[in-house]
């Protein structure tokens, strides 16, 4: 599966259905001013929202790959610009194309106020080869030394994001008057920026996705850029989708990726090959080669255009808008935040 | 005081809200509001002291800076929407109410399917009391997406405001099944308390309390968990704990208006009438819905304070007129103030019954009305809807009470030492207004004790 790398992903990242569901979470019980017996205007947590993944190799260190998970969709506006205390986050790899993760990179975080203590461990210990070690521990807003080699940093950035998300809602209805709107432009984002030598990961073909949990308790989950977004339709499925693994995509999502393509009027051939390809929601990498999407993702990859164009066979090819942010050669690679 | 000066006020008042946002404006008759001494005002307190979060004002700001600066961007006028809704939870003001409606008519007219967009719409006409509206708007929602948590807690809220209970509950279960957080288990506690289960109810408010901090609640909404718990504990006469979880409520928001009033509420069931008054004061100064107004106004009666006392009594009706300008609805509060105060009674009545029609089967609407009724000497229908308002069991001291006089004056005199006792054992200082008459009463019909 990951050698067919053409990542047929349409729409908007993780971050449009990480929007809705802030805004959509639960209902804020409130009332006339005359009553106070009403639940507060509470949403869900933006702090365990995965907003967008990257995995790409790094700029600085052609043996080393950079993995990249955003979280908390307009930090400080929706959401502090913290990650929540005993949440598991998660950057999980496969190593053998088997949509399972053989090991997994575990970062929690300690701490209430602005800067937060962060662990980073290896699970598991024997596939990780590191007995169980912590690899890193500090502060959020700083660069940590991994143990192995690499560097980790996690904080607030600018969103690397960058979407029509105004037209997408409107039903596709992109590049009005020949101009697109990026919605993201200016806003932060929490980031975990992971940077480790490649040969740690595995073999040069790799599979990457992101995961928060609450207690054991599945949170939230991706890969490739807007999969749940674009292909399930409801709460109801969305929920399935964040809550299920990897290995149980094809059975319990296909229909639904097959039904929305054909849906976008492509054929039944084209609709089973792309569902072929798309799930499970993995991000596929191939960590000895510096190119971007299909590759893997990079911070600069105009995803969103090579999307469009695969969900509507080419008859959309961009959603006219370019990225934004001043990305850097040099970790942490994301922009400072706005 | 007279009755011409308060209605000029009254008027000014009006003319000025349509634009003003904050309730300071609202003057207390004669001499101008207590200033606070010292404590932060509630504006004030919309910084909130969470690591990188916006105060209100700043989340309000930012959105329409967006808006204004891409006036078809309906996504940032439904955000500013939502910002409108938060600070009316935050200081109550009825212009607030206003301006979130008109953002999401705004952001409804640029995409008529934006699903937050229509779930804010049924928010606003919830906070306007049109709850028929609510429930079909939210019915609307998840019908397009199943599953939808947001949709699936207003149709419960919803029903639970039409008297819906099993419609309400089954709503719950539902929700509660799609995720267990704080606004959940608040709503399952302010179930299981109209269900007149108020240990079940206070065990649930507990673990809202500390599943919303967790979850990263603003300081407004950890205060609202707090505050609910207090009530309930209050609404058991357990006094200390409810006085706790009042400051407990005010020191995550401080300033939070219904906690001073909770506070207030304590100090009173303890006679501590003039900390009582000081507080409300405070609340009235800034949010002086009929409620509360009349709470500060039977303070000064008991405290022998009667002129004080008429002059709250005074303001009652143009700040109901306030907020009818404002399209919300108080009339529930106004009829029970009506019926307290034996002003009015046709107008009890009426109003008592045209909130019963809107809400059929809500059993607080049944209980002002079965008040209204009563005050007003038409007995027979007011056991009516008297029994319509304990049907669900709730053990709640007024309803008791309002059942136990009723009785007690049809000639059912056991019924009534049943509800009068039950009423203050539940909580023995529930009312300033009633709670000694209960006490009376019970007294003159004989205690259960001598039957």
């Amino acid at each position: 599966m990951r050698k067919l790398v053409i990542s047929f992903l349409l729409g908007a990242s993780a971050l449009v259905a990480a929007l809705v569901m802030l805004t959509t979470g639960i209902a804020p019980r409130l009332s006339g001013a005359a009553d106070h017996l009403d639940a507060p205007f509470v949403k869900t947590d933006g702090r365990i929202d995965i907003n967008d993944v990257y995995a790409f190799q790094s700029p600085s260190n052609p043996a080393n790959t950079v993995l990249i998970m955003t979280t908390n969709p307009l930090a400080g506006v929706l959401s502090p610009t913290t990650y929540r205390p005993g949440a598991d986050y998660r950057l999980n790899i496969d190593r053998n194309g088997d949509a399972r993760e053989d090991i997994s990179y575990r970062l929690s975080f300690e701490g209430n106020g602005p800067v937060q203590d962060v662990t980073l461990r290896c699970v598991p210990a024997a596939a990780c080869g590191n007995n169980g070690a912590v690899l890193a521990r500090g502060k959020t807003g700083s660069t940590i030394p991994v143990a192995g080699g690499g560097s980790l940093r996690t904080g607030l950035f600018d969103d690397p994001f960058f979407f029509d998300l105004l037209a997408f809602r409107k039903g596709l209805a992109f590049c009005p008057g020949g101009v697109g709107t990026n919605f993201f432009a200016g806003l932060n984002v929490m980031a975990i920026v992971l940077e480790v030598p490649s040969a740690k990961l595995g073999p040069s073909h790799i599979g990457v996705w992101a995961t928060t949990s609450i207690d054991d308790q599945p949170a939230d989950r991706m890969g490739r850029p807007a999969i749940n977004t674009v292909f399930n339709h409801t709460d109801a499925d969305k929920n399935a989708f964040n809550f299920g693994k990897p290995i149980n995509d094809q059975r319990d999502f296909r229909s639904n990726v097959v039904n929305t393509l054909l849906s976008l009027g492509d054929s039944q051939a084209y609709a089973n090959a792309i569902a072929d390809v798309l799930l499970p929601d993995i991000l596929t990498v191939d960590t000895s080669s510096p190119a971007g999407f299909l590759n893997g993702r990079r911070l600069q990859d105009d995803v969103i255009d090579t999307e469009l164009s695969v969900i509507s066979n080419g008859a959309i090819t961009t959603d006219c808008v370019a990225n934004d942010s001043a990305f850097t050669s040099t970790f942490p690679y994301l922009a400072p935040p706005n | 005081m007279s009755n011409s000066r308060l209605l000029v006020a009254a008027l000014a008042l009006l003319a000025v809200a349509v634009i003003a946002v904050s309730s300071h404006l609202l003057s207390n008759g004669g001499p101008a509001a207590t200033p606070d001494n010292g404590t932060a005002t509630v504006a004030d307190t919309g910084n909130a002291p969470v690591a990188g979060m916006l105060s209100t004002d700043d989340f309000i700001e930012f959105w329409r800076r967006r808006v204004d600066h891409d006036p078809a961007d309906y996504i940032s006028y439904t955000e500013l929407a939502g910002g409108f809704l938060r600070r009316a939870r935050e200081i109550g003001d009825v212009d607030s109410y206003s301006r979130a409606g008109a953002a999401v008519e705004q952001a409804l007219k640029l995409n008529p399917k934006y699903e937050t967009a229509i779930s804010y719409q049924a928010n606003v006409q919830f906070a306007r009391h049109d709850f028929a509206g609510a429930l079909e708007t939210s019915q609307r929602i998840f019908s397009l997406n199943p599953g939808s948590a947001q949709a699936l807690a207003l149709i419960g809220d919803s029903d639970l405001e039409l008297g819906r209970y099993d419609e309400a509950q089954s709503a719950y279960d539902s929700l509660s099944r799609i995720t267990q957080t704080s606004p959940v288990l608040s709503r399952l506690a302010h179930l299981a308390e109209l269900k007149g289960d108020p240990s079940k109810a206070i065990g649930l408010a507990q673990q809202a309390v500390t599943a919303a901090a967790d979850e990263g609640t603003s300081p407004e909404g950890q205060a609202w968990y707090d505050l609910q718990l207090a009530n309930l504990e209050f609404n058991t006469g357990d006094l200390d704990s409810a006085q706790m979880q009042y400051r407990a409520s005010l020191d995550a928001f401080p300033g939070y208006v219904h906690a001073l009033a909770g506070l207030a509420k304590v100090n009173a069931a303890r006679r501590e009438y003039d900390e009582a008054i000081a507080l409300y004061r405070q609340v009235v100064a800034r949010y002086p819905v009929p409620e509360y107004v009349a709470a500060l106004g039977d303070l000064y009666l008991v405290a022998g304070r009667g002129q004080e006392a008429q002059q709250q009594y005074g303001l009652i009706g143009a700040i109901d007129s306030l907020y009818k300008a404002n399209a919300i609805n108080t009339d529930l509060q106004m009829a029970l103030f009506f019926a307290d105060h034996d002003l009015k009674l046709d107008d009890a009545v009426t109003q008592a019954r045209e909130v019963y029609a809107r809400q059929p089967g809500n059993i607080r609407a049944a209980d002002v009305l079965a008040w209204a009724l009563y005050k007003s000497g038409q007995y027979g229908e007011a056991m009516a809807y008297s029994e319509q308002a304990l049907r669900l069991g709730t053990r709640d001291a007024l309803m008791l009470f309002h059942a136990g006089m009723l009785n007690d004056k049809i000639g059912n005199p056991d019924a009534a030492r049943e509800y009068l006792s039950r009423a203050l054992q539940i909580n023995p200082r529930f009312s300033v207004l009633y709670a000694d008459q209960a006490r009376q009463s019970l007294d003159s019909l004989g205690s259960l004790a001598s039957r």
